[in-house]
C-alpha cells in the first residue's frame, strides 16, 4: 500500500532531510515511524502525501508511482488518504459538524449521505454530542479528535497521523491511539509519526526508527 | 451498458459540479456578507467609478448625436455652369442620391430658382427688370455626418467636375467641433482604460484581503484534497458579486442622474429645433452590468493567481 524504494529528499539549502528509505507497509498494517525532532518524520509523512516533492527514488502509494502524478490527481490522492495533524487545523468559525464535513463536500457528496457520515465518524470519536459546537469550545483532546473524524469520515484506505498526541497527556493519548487500532482493525493502513516511545511500547505494532534522515531499525519488509 | 455507466458517470460529474458551484457561491455571499461595510465601500468606490466612465462616454455620444443632427442640416450648395446640359445634371443628382453619405440631393433648375424668388415680393420689382435669367443651375447636398474625411473627399471630388462653377459650404466650426468631439472621444477612452484598470486593482486589492484572512482554510483544504479550481471558486464568486454588484449601484446612480438631466437637455435641443435622443439606451445599462461583472471575475482571478504563485513558489 505504501512503498518507498531508495527514497531521498535534499532541500534547496542542501540539507538532506531523508536518505535512501525504502519500506513497504502492506495494505491493513498498522506502523509507527519514530525519531527525534528533525531525524525526518514529517518530511516523509510529506512525501506521501506529495506535500514535498521527492529528491531521488520513487514512492508508490496503491499502486500509483507519485513521481508520475499530475495535479489533479495529487487532489485525489489527498482524499483518498486520511491525515491528522499535530494541530488539528480546525476552522474556528466553523461547526464541528462543518468542520467533519469538508472532505465530503470536496468529493461532492450528497447533503444526506454527508450527515450520515459525519455523524457516524463523529460517534465514533465520541463527540456526536458535540457537532454543532465551535472547535474553539472544544478541549485538546477532543479538538485532535475532531481533527481524526475529519481523516476518517472519507473512509481513506490509509489514514497518516504526525504526532497527534502530541500536545495530549498519557491517558488521552493512549485513548486516541485505541482509535487508531480500531480503524487498522477495519483494514485502513495506518502509519503514526510519533517521538512518545513509552507509548507505543505499549502496543503491538511495526516501529520504523529515523535518525538523521535514514531509517534506522525495525524497517518492515523494506 | 457501457454507454449507460458512462453517462451515468458524466451525469454524477455534472451534478458534483453544480454542487460544488453552489456551496463556492454560498462560501462566496458568506464572505461579502461577512463584511457588510467593508463589501459595500468597495461597490461604492467601484460604483462612483463606473458612474463617472459611464456618464462621460454617455454623454460624449449624446453630443456626438447632436452635432450630427447639427451637421446632417448643413448643405454644401453646388453651383453650376449655365451651360451645363439636363441629362449631365441629372447623372450626377442620380449618382448622389445613390451615395451612402449623402442624406439628401436635390436639384434646383435656374427657372425653379427664378421661380422661387420671384415669389419673395421684395424681390419682384427687381426681376421684372432683368432680361435673362442669371440664376445658376443648384445641386443642393446634405450629408450623413459620420466620417468627416470621406465626407470632404466627396465635396472635393464633385468640385472638381467641370460642370461645377462654385461651391459654398460653411463647415469649418463643424469641423472644429468634430475635432474637439474626436480629442474628447480619445480622452475618454483612455480614462475609462485606466479607470478600468484601477477598478481591477480595488477588486483585486479586496480578495488579496480575502485570501489573506482565509489563509488558513486555504491551506487545509489543499491539504485534504481540494483541487486549485475548488479552493479557487469562492473567491471568483465574491469578485463576481462585488462587481455585479457594483454595477447595480452604478445603474441606479446613473439613471437618477440622467433622468435628472433629461428634461433641461430637451430643453435646450428644443431650442435649437433637434430631435432628442434618449440619453441612456437601456443597452448601456446592460453594458455597465456586464462589463462590471467581468471586471470583478477578472479581478478575483489575478488575485487568486498571484496568492497562489506566492504560495506555491
Amino acid at each position: 500500500m505504501i512503498n518507498f524504494e531508495h527514497v531521498s529528499k535534499r532541500f534547496d539549502g542542501g540539507h538532506t532531510a531523508l536518505s535512501d528509505i525504502s519500506f513497504d507497509l502492506n495494505k491493513g498494517e498498522m506502523a509507527f515511524l519514530t525519531g527525534h525532532s528533525g531525524a525526518g518524520k514529517s518530511t516523509l509523512l510529506k512525501l506521501i502525501m506529495k506535500i514535498e516533492e521527492i529528491s531521488s527514488g520513487q514512492v508508490i502509494i496503491n499502486g500509483k508511482n507519485l513521481n508520475k502524478l499530475s495535479k489533479n490527481s495529487i487532489a485525489k490522492l489527498r482524499l483518498a488518504i486520511g491525515m491528522i495533524f499535530q494541530n488539528p487545523m480546525l476552522l474556528p468559525h466553523r461547526t464541528v459538524f462543518e468542520n467533519v464535513a469538508l472532505p465530503l463536500q470536496i468529493a461532492g457528496m450528497r447533503q444526506h449521505e454527508m450527515a450520515s457520515r459525519v455523524r457516524a465518524a463523529l460517534d465514533k470519536v465520541g463527540l456526536l454530542y458535540k457537532e454543532k459546537c465551535s472547535p474553539i469550545s472544544l478541549s485538546a483532546g477532543e479538538q485532535q479528535r475532531v481533527g481524526i473524524a475529519r481523516a476518517v469520515v472519507n473512509r481513506p484506505a490509509i489514514l497518516l497521523a504526525d504526532e497527534p498526541t502530541g500536545n495530549l497527556d498519557p491517558e488521552l493519548s493512549y485513548e486516541i491511539m485505541r482509535l487508531f487500532e480500531d480503524f487498522h482493525r477495519v483494514g485502513t493502513t495506518v502509519l503514526i509519526a510519533t517521538h512518545d516511545i513509552g507509548l507505543i511500547a505499549q502496543m503491538n505494532h511495526p516501529i520504523l526508527t529515523l535518525q538523521k534522515g535514514t531509517l534506522f531499525q525495525g524497517a518492515i519488509h523494506g | 451498458m457501457a454507454k449507460n455507466t458512462k453517462a451515468a458517470k458524466t451525469t454524477e460529474k455534472e451534478s458534483m459540479l453544480f454542487k460544488s458551484h453552489r456551496l463556492a457561491f454560498r462560501n462566496g455571499w458568506s464572505q461579502v456578507v461577512q463584511t457588510p461595510i467593508a463589501s459595500f465601500v468597495t461597490c461604492l468606490i467601484i460604483a462612483m467609478t463606473l458612474l463617472f466612465t459611464t456618464s462621460l462616454l454617455v454623454s460624449l455620444k449624446t453630443f456626438r448625436h447632436v452635432a450630427d443632427s447639427l451637421h446632417a442640416g448643413n448643405q454644401v450648395t453646388f453651383y453650376l455652369k449655365n451651360d451645363t446640359s439636363e441629362v449631365t445634371i441629372r447623372t450626377a443628382l442620380d449618382q448622389l442620391q445613390h451615395n451612402d453619405l449623402v442624406r439628401q440631393a436635390t436639384y434646383t433648375s435656374p427657372e425653379q430658382a427664378l421661380r422661387e424668388l420671384t415669389a419673395q415680393s421684395e424681390f419682384k420689382e427687381v426681376l421684372a427688370e432683368v432680361q435673362n435669367n442669371p440664376l445658376p443651375p443648384v445641386l443642393s447636398v446634405s450629408f450623413n455626418g459620420q466620417d468627416q474625411q470621406q465626407i470632404k473627399d466627396l465635396i472635393s471630388s464633385i468640385s472638381q467636375q467641370p460642370f461645377v462653377q462654385a461651391v459654398h459650404l460653411d463647415s469649418e466650426w463643424f469641423e472644429r467641433l468634430f475635432a474637439i468631439l474626436q480629442f474628447g472621444n480619445r480622452l475618454t477612452y483612455l480614462l475609462t482604460g485606466l479607470f478600468l484598470v484601477g477598478i481591477v486593482f480595488i477588486i483585486s486589492r479586496t480578495i488579496q484581503e480575502a485570501t489573506s484572512r482565509n489563509h488558513q482554510e486555504m491551506v487545509l483544504l489543499e491539504l485534504i484534497g481540494a483541487t486549485t479550481a475548488y479552493i479557487r471558486r469562492p473567491f471568483l464568486y465574491v469578485g463576481v458579486m462585488l462587481g455585479c454588484g457594483s454595477g447595480i449601484l452604478a445603474s441606479l446612480l446613473l439613471l437618477g442622474l440622467f433622468w435628472a438631466l433629461q428634461q433641461p437637455f430637451n430643453t435646450l435641443l428644443t431650442s435649437y429645433s433637434l430631435s432628442y435622443p434618449t440619453i441612456l439606451q437601456p443597452s448601456t445599462i446592460l453594458f455597465v452590468l456586464l462589463c462590471s461583472t467581468l471586471i470583478g471575475w477578472l479581478g478575483s482571478w489575478i488575485s487568486f493567481y498571484k496568492y497562489a504563485n506566492l504560495h506555491h513558489n
